[in-house]
């Protein structure tokens, strides 16, 4: 399992074994009714790691992402985000601790332009470091293991700045001013400046998926969760995309876990695969490891195809 | 043709206060895709929460400045409370339940403030509840004539100005708000889709609650206006009301902010031609015949956006 073999397993690996551990989900289960869609799931992100979660079609990959985003909550098992146990919160919660996430289907904000997609999700890291609800006084609450205190704190932010909004104080615009500047940034990491004022759903699909991206960043996450980032791209953009998420976690020191179904991308880019079956993990190493794995190629052709080879 | 402007004035101004309630409907059908039947209802306990307090002023006290601001603020802070708790407790546990659910819920919410607001309910010399016999509203705002055009041919009164003036901050306020700050964005963003709102770092808990607040405070306002207008307060008086402002909302197109301005005026106006031009016995049959027109012309009304379905 992943989360009992940080070193050693692989070069990726090896080289953050110092690196804090961003996100940790320890036996995480996740059941509808009679069907169990995860199980025992385990995991562990560090900063500047970049792993993949693959598996067949209905293996349980968008579950494990939506039991650690929040949308679900786990069966048993916990998720922690540095350090703060998480499951049972509120996604925006999950969220203000460090952790965003893309979509397999785009699920932008499609009524309002580019550069207000951004905006929205600055909204969660918008206060100024000196102010009594800014996020750093909230993390360093979370450090202390204050998390309820640290929710509050957030909260109370939430409501002085509606009535900053409603009264319009300068203090507000000069927020409005900075975050319009942090969410233009942004747009051109993903080199999506030229769309600034265009509607999201007038963005071409690659354009799309690429914005979903800025705005997952927008919320200063500690750990990038990318589902299915390339689904529908060619070749070149595939590449073209997986250069840039390198890129993303160098310059941003993120953790970033990715699912997707095209092998050869996943086995490029990442440093350590974890393989999911029927909601169980079957497999997790480095790409060399997981490729000559027995069951892995019985999950992804079929048993036939081992009573062929043999 | 001075007949026909002097329509026009009264048309805005009834126009107007059907808008404020009508914004109200037209914000959370917005954020939660929810008929707030009880919009209404909370518009006529902020008229109550305005009587009341204008009763515990001076004659002269309540008719100044300070006093019709002090009506207003206290009318509208107590509504927004009472718009933030039946959002918290009546329609938040039932978010996740099928749509219909909430809409009963909020039916319910209705007849449960207009009726028990019908049993007179005083408690050591504090009235509590009004009980059903209609009240007058006190002349907070003194009407006189604040334009004369000709030999009366046009008449502009001081609470049409007021109405029309208050109406018009709190609009342009609202849409300051809805489309030129984060929180507004927030507001666009919960309405479009609140999951990915909430994954994106949103508190939509929050941003639901405070355009409860928001748009329940606005029918106080509203409530007030036509307390002013229509002098006469009773606990039944929210449903008519709130029903025509629910019209408003959409024919201009519900969950659109500026439509919902617009199609109040136009049935504000609609009526006022009907009662000026007709009889007044059809006001209310020609306001919901134009809902129907518009239904049958323009299903998604006038600013609303026809959505496809795909097969």
């Amino acid at each position: 399992m992943s989360s009992a073999a940080p070193t050693g397993t692989g070069a990726g690996v090896s080289n953050n074994g110092g690196a804090a551990t961003l996100l940790r989900v320890q036996d995480a289960t996740m059941q509808f009714g009679g069907l169990t869609a995860l199980t025992t799931f385990c995991l562990e992100v560090k900063a500047g790691d970049l792993q993949g979660l693959i598996g067949p079609n209905g293996a349980g990959k968008t579950t494990a992402f939506n039991v650690m985003t929040g949308v679900y909550r786990p069966t048993s098992g916990d998720i922690i985000v540095d350090g703060e146990r998480v499951n049972g919160h509120l996604p925006h919660q999950v969220n203000r601790a460090g952790l965003a996430r893309t979509f397999q289907n785009i699920r932008l904000f499609k009524d309002l332009s580019a550069l207000d997609n951004i905006k929205v999700a600055c909204l969660a890291d918008d206060r100024p470091a000196s102010s009594m609800f800014s996020r750093t006084r909230v993390n360093a609450l979370r450090k202390q293991g204050n998390f309820v205190g640290a929710r509050t704190l957030d909260a109370w932010g939430n409501y002085l700045d509606w009535w900053r909004a409603l009264l319009t104080t300068s203090g507000f615009r000069a927020d409005e001013e900075r975050i319009t500047e942090r969410a233009t940034r942004l747009l051109e990491v993903m080199g999506l400046q030229h769309r600034k004022d265009e509607l999201a759903r007038n963005l071409p699909y690659g354009e799309q998926r690429r914005l979903e991206i800025s705005r997952a960043l927008a919320t200063s996450p500690k750990v990038l969760l990318l589902d299915e980032p390339a689904a529908g791209m060619n070749t070149r953009e595939k590449s073209e995309l997986m250069i840039l998420i390198r890129k993303i976690r160098d310059d941003f020191k993120l953790g970033v876990l990715l699912i997707e179904h095209d092998m050869k991308l996943v086995m490029g880019i990442c440093e350590r695969i974890t393989v999911l079956d029927h909601g169980e993990t079957i497999a997790s190493g480095t790409p060399a490891e997981v490729k000559n794995d027995k069951k892995v190629i019985e999950a992804y052709l079929g048993v036939e195809s081992k009573e062929l080879q043999a | 043709m001075s007949e026909f402007v002097q329509h026009i004035i009264n048309g805005l101004a009834s126009g107007t206060i059907y808008a404020l309630v009508a914004l109200g409907y037209t914000m959370v059908y917005g954020v939660l895709k929810l008929i707030n039947f009880a919009h209404g209802d909370v518009m006529m306990v902020g008229v109550y929460v305005g009587y009341a307090t204008s009763r515990q002023l001076e004659r002269d006290t309540s008719q100044s400045f300070f006093g019709v601001t002090l009506i207003f603020l206290v009318a509208m802070m107590t509504c927004a409370a009472l718009g933030f708790f039946i959002e918290r407790f009546a329609y938040r546990p039932l978010r996740e339940k099928p749509k219909l659910t909430a809409l009963i819920t909020a039916i319910g919410v209705s007849f449960f403030l207009s009726y028990s607001f019908q049993v007179e309910t005083v408690v050591g010399g504090l009235t509590l509840l009004p009980g059903a016999a209609p009240k007058a509203f006190p002349e907070i705002i003194k009407p006189t004539e604040w334009l004369v055009i000709g030999d009366r041919d046009i008449v502009i009164w001081n609470w049409q100005v007021i109405s029309i003036g208050i109406a018009a901050v709190l609009m342009t306020g609202l849409q300051y708000l809805v489309f030129k700050t984060r929180f507004g964005m927030a507001m666009r963003a919960v309405s479009f889709d609140h999951r990915t709102a909430g994954l994106m770092g949103i508190p939509v808990d929050k941003v639901i609650s405070f355009t409860f607040m928001l748009g329940s405070a606005l029918a106080a306002g509203a409530g007030i206006l036509y307390a002013i207008k229509d002098t006469l307060v009773q606990p039944l008086m929210g449903v008519t009301l709130g029903l025509k402002a629910f019209v408003a909302a959409v024919i201009g197109g519900i969950g659109h902010v500026p439509g919902a301005v617009v199609g109040a005026l136009a049935l504000g106006l609609v009526e006022e031609f009907v009662v000026g031009y007709g009889s007044s016995t059809w006001r209310d049959a020609v306001a919901f015949g134009f809902l129907i027109l518009v239904l049958l012309v323009r299903p998604e009304g006038i600013f609303g956006r026809m959505t496809a379905e795909k097969v």
